[in-house]
């Protein structure tokens, strides 16, 4: 009897080593960062809940706030540093001479948190869902190279390569895309079903990445618990498998002021702190077991953009505006008026940033910092205005050369107190400057409308948030754009410099060198800024309040406090 | 009686159907469409707009659009929510129960703390107590829900008061037994409901009591009072009696508020309801899930009224329905 006992256990430990050898890690990545303490309980908060956790068809913020990185992972990644790319699924890639073909190769042995192993399949079939019609996905556009989806193909286990019809260097961008397991989601696919898999309802254990955490449990409108995937490709310097944490647990806190007070309770490791309550959490650094931290500026951009559009209905009515509108030196008056130290005292609360380039400014690659300045001057205005042929009666109110009073509206989204701030502060100078400007806070659907095909609007405040790779922003600087919100989908340029922007983005998209590449983007943010259709504001800072017992964190804007979660560990 | 329900429940059937088609209409002809959002991202392409206004159907006419909505109701489908592509009736599942938790504490609050102390300060007019009732129920009417919650979780912050201050249960909730799961949950409750219930105690306190003046000055109150019967028995029993009809009615408005959840204290509080979903559900222009949603409070308010009727003819002889 005991013999056969020891003889099952024998047979257990054997089949169990048996398992566990069949997929063996070969190419893990080792942190350099101090050895930290594994164990212990992140909690953290998050300002929505999920729509969805099949992160192909997500296209909210809250939805991929739960997946990207944290339980899907790409190829490649960016360094939240610098910004620049570094290997993540893949180990390593090489582009070719021409640009054209790009080879990865991926890490062997890596694992989905169900046991399951990581390999060239998985990558393919990503593919197969991005480029499938029937999936609405924003990544699939992207893809396109001139209107085509790249050709991939497996090479081996290992090895994939993606074949594209021109060289196109934005494409890497590209390949950060979250690679979701086959052997999952391959029969759901076959069955027509992918659209509406893996919805918040799903079992949390079904839902399966490569990620270093995995979904445990979600509770609808309360939090999202994660745990530690035991199979993570990155280890420790000691050789153990990250992340520290054992769990993680996201507090879903819809109100900023709760997700501030939660963290003052002592709840949660850390916290954007806004505008309005740095000063309060400033005097209680001093006493406390937290520090605040400026990351700098953001991404997020507040813009005053004019209808340059020659297709906008009232102007059967008010001819005159198109006339103000693309006369240069009127809306470099505008540009003059904006008082930016103002706006960051008033709207932001003094931490903020002054934009003048169309790159947001963490971009560290491919910023250009000479471009045209406006500094704030009333005087410089009135001179531009003078230029323009603009002139004032003795009331000081402006009119135009043909005698039209200068009116017009100034809308932005009503509930962005940023924004309404902003429109303020902007239309109280053009005031000054004798202008009769009607500021009005409407609904973001309505914004929208007017922007995207009504096209009737004299100027919004609004924004866009950027990202590091530039090409993302050409629907929004190539004339034929939805985006191109001045003049949206024009057929042929209208004017010389937006037919040279054009031509800037199809060559940088086409350049592989990013020092070429970031030449052609200089001038276009040049461009940009001499012929502002749009007019920068200021930009918000990140400020992060985070608990000194959190370790090894390296916070920046672009980052935040957790792009490198799997090095982070709590200290006891 | 029995032939008055029938009736009104028929009568309930076009009520329905009108009010459907209004507010489906009011969400369509309103300016916008659940795709806006993607408008405004530069990664989304006008093709993948396009494809996914058919996908929704939303290219179709709006006449088509409410048919083939009314269509699935019938059969029981609620359709699908945009957003969340889960069937709608999913979604408020999961959250119809802790809305439900949390309006009956708020109505149980308010309507056991605003009925004695509406009679009490009717029949002790003008006395300081009735005073200091009126400047609370004043305070408590013109304070808005969302500053009232935040100025109680900041003082729970502030002085160190052993309460939570997000959320429905804590983060050791699953590891609790079910006792303590129960006071984890009250616990929770406590803020929201305080909040909510307050705000109902000043208006239905200041009804209760001006009702209650009405009556007593009443010629049969004095009759009462002269054949000798006891103060007690003449306000409880002559005067409440009386006096307690339109609260009866309000009640009934209140149960339609049961389903509909009170979105700004939720956001506040964290607390998990359908209040907060449905609001953005409207302002997303999430058809189906905002008409489900806008669907579930007409019927409710339908129920209700007809229920607070047949209160009403219980508690009043005088009030026949043929």
């Amino acid at each position: 009897m005991k013999k056969k006992i020891i003889m099952i256990s024998i047979l257990i430990i054997f089949i169990f080593n048996f398992s566990a050898a069949a997929v063996e890690l070969k190419d893990p990545w080792i942190s350099e960062k101090e050895q930290g303490e594994h164990g212990g309980t992140l909690i953290t908060t998050l300002l929505g809940d999920p729509k969805t956790f099949n992160t192909i068809i997500a296209k909210e913020t809250s939805s991929s706030a739960i997946t990207d990185g944290y339980i899907f992972e790409g190829m490649v990644t960016r360094n939240g540093v610098s910004t620049e790319y570094e290997a993540e699924l893949a180990k390593d890639w090489e582009i070719s001479e021409d640009g054209r073909k790009y080879t990865f190769y991926l890490r062997e042995g890596v694992q989905w948190s169900d046991g399951e192993e990581f390999t060239a399949d998985d990558v393919i079939f990503t593919f197969d869902l991005i480029s499938d019609e029937s999936i609405p996905t924003s990544s699939r556009d992207v893809m396109k190279v001139d209107g085509q989806f790249p050709e991939y193909n497996k090479i081996d286990k290992y090895t994939v390569e993606f074949i594209l019809p021109t060289s196109f260097a934005p494409f890497l961008n590209n390949m950060t895309a979250p690679i979701l397991p086959r052997h999952k989601l391959y029969s759901i696919w076959q069955e027509g079903d992918f659209n509406n898999s893996w919805g918040i309802n799903t079992e949390p254990s079904e839902i399966v990445g490569t990620g270093p955490f995995k979904l445990a449990d979600y509770k609808n409108g309360e939090r999202v618990v994660m745990e530690k995937n035991q199979y993570y490709w990155r280890k420790d310097p000691a050789g153990e498998s990250l992340p520290y944490f054992e769990r993680w647990i996201r507090i879903i806190a819809e109100s900023q002021e709760t997700d501030s007070l939660l963290f003052e309770n002592g709840q949660t490791h850390y916290l954007s702190v806004r505008g309005i309550d740095y000063r309060r959490m400033k005097e209680q650094e001093e006493n406390s077991d937290f520090k605040l931290i400026d990351a700098g500026p953001t991404f997020s951009t507040n813009f005053l953009v004019f209808n340059l559009n020659p297709r906008n209905p009232n102007l059967e009515e008010e001819p005159y505006k198109y006339q103000w509108f693309t006369n240069l030196n009127f809306r470099r008056a505008v540009a003059y008026s904006f008082d930016k130290d103002t706006m960051i005292n008033q709207a932001l609360a003094g931490q903020g940033s002054k934009q003048w380039s169309a790159v947001s400014l963490p971009n560290k690659v491919f910023l250009n910092e000479n471009v045209k300045k406006y500094p704030y001057d009333l005087e410089k205005a009135r001179d531009e205005l003078k230029k323009g042929g603009f002139e004032w009666n003795e009331n000081g109110e402006l009119f135009d050369e043909n005698g039209n009073r200068v009116k017009f509206n100034m809308v932005t989204n009503a509930g962005n107190n940023v924004r309404e701030s902003l429109l303020n502060i902007i239309a109280s100078e053009l005031r000054e400057l004798g202008m009769e400007v009607n500021t009005n806070p409407i609904e973001f659907n309505k914004m929208v409308s007017q922007l995207s095909d009504e096209w009737n609007f004299d100027t919004i405040l609004i924004g866009l948030t950027g990202g590091v790779e530039p090409h993302q922003g050409s629907n929004v600087w190539m004339s034929n754009g939805h985006l191109h919100m001045w003049n949206p989908v024009q057929e042929e340029p209208a004017t010389d410099w937006e037919k040279r922007i054009d031509e800037l983005f199809v060559k940088g998209a086409s350049t592989v060198e990013t020092e070429k590449r970031k030449e052609y983007y200089d001038e276009f943010q040049e461009i940009i800024a001499e012929q502002i259709p749009l007019i920068y504001t200021v930009t918000p800072n990140s400020i992060y309040a985070v608990r000194d017992s959190l370790k090894n964190t390296e916070i920046t804007a672009y980052g935040g406090v957790l792009w490198n979660i799997h090095e982070l560990y709590l200290e006891n | 009686m029995k032939d008055y329900i029938i009736r009104r429940i028929i009568i309930v059937i076009p009520l329905l159907l009108a009010i459907s088609l209004m507010s489906f209409m009011i969400m369509q002809l309103s300016p916008g469409s659940y795709l806006d959002q993607m408008r405004l991202s530069p990664d989304i392409s006008e093709n993948l707009i396009r494809e996914m206004e058919a996908d929704f159907g939303l290219d179709k006419n709006i006449v088509m659009q409410y048919f083939s909505w009314l269509g699935q109701i019938l059969q029981g489908n609620l359709g699908e929510s945009f957003t969340y592509r889960v069937p709608v009736s999913e979604i408020i599942l999961s959250r119809l129960l802790n809305t439900l938790i949390l309006s009956m504490a708020a109505m149980l609050i308010s309507w056991l703390i605003s009925i004695p102390i509406g009679i009490y300060s009717a029949t002790h007019r003008y006395s300081w107590l009735d005073n200091i009732f009126s400047i609370f129920s004043f305070v408590g009417l013109s304070i808005p829900n969302f500053f009232f919650a935040l100025l109680l979780l900041f003082s729970i912050v502030r002085f160190n008061i052993p309460l939570p201050i997000n959320g429905m249960t804590s983060i050791m909730y699953d590891f609790m037994t079910p006792l303590a799961k129960v006071i984890d949950i009250l616990k929770h409750l406590l803020v929201p409901a305080v909040v909510l219930g307050t705000a109902g105690i000043a208006s239905l306190m200041r009804q209760m009591r001006g009702q209650m003046l009405d009556v007593i000055n009443k010629d049969y109150i004095r009759t009462a009072r002269a054949k000798g019967l006891t103060e007690k028995r003449v306000i409880y029993k002559h005067a409440f009696r009386n006096a307690i009809n339109p609260m009866i009615t309000i009640f009934g408005f209140q149960l339609s508020s049961l389903f509909s959840g009170a979105a700004l204290t939720e956001i506040v509080t964290g607390w998990p309801g359908l209040g907060k979903m449905m609001l953005t559900a409207v302002r997303s222009k999430d058809l189906y899930l905002a008409m489900a949603g806008l669907m579930m409070g007409s019927l409710m308010l339908i129920i209700g009224n007809l229920a607070a009727d047949i209160l009403l003819a219980f508690n009043d002889p005088r009030i026949k329905y043929e």
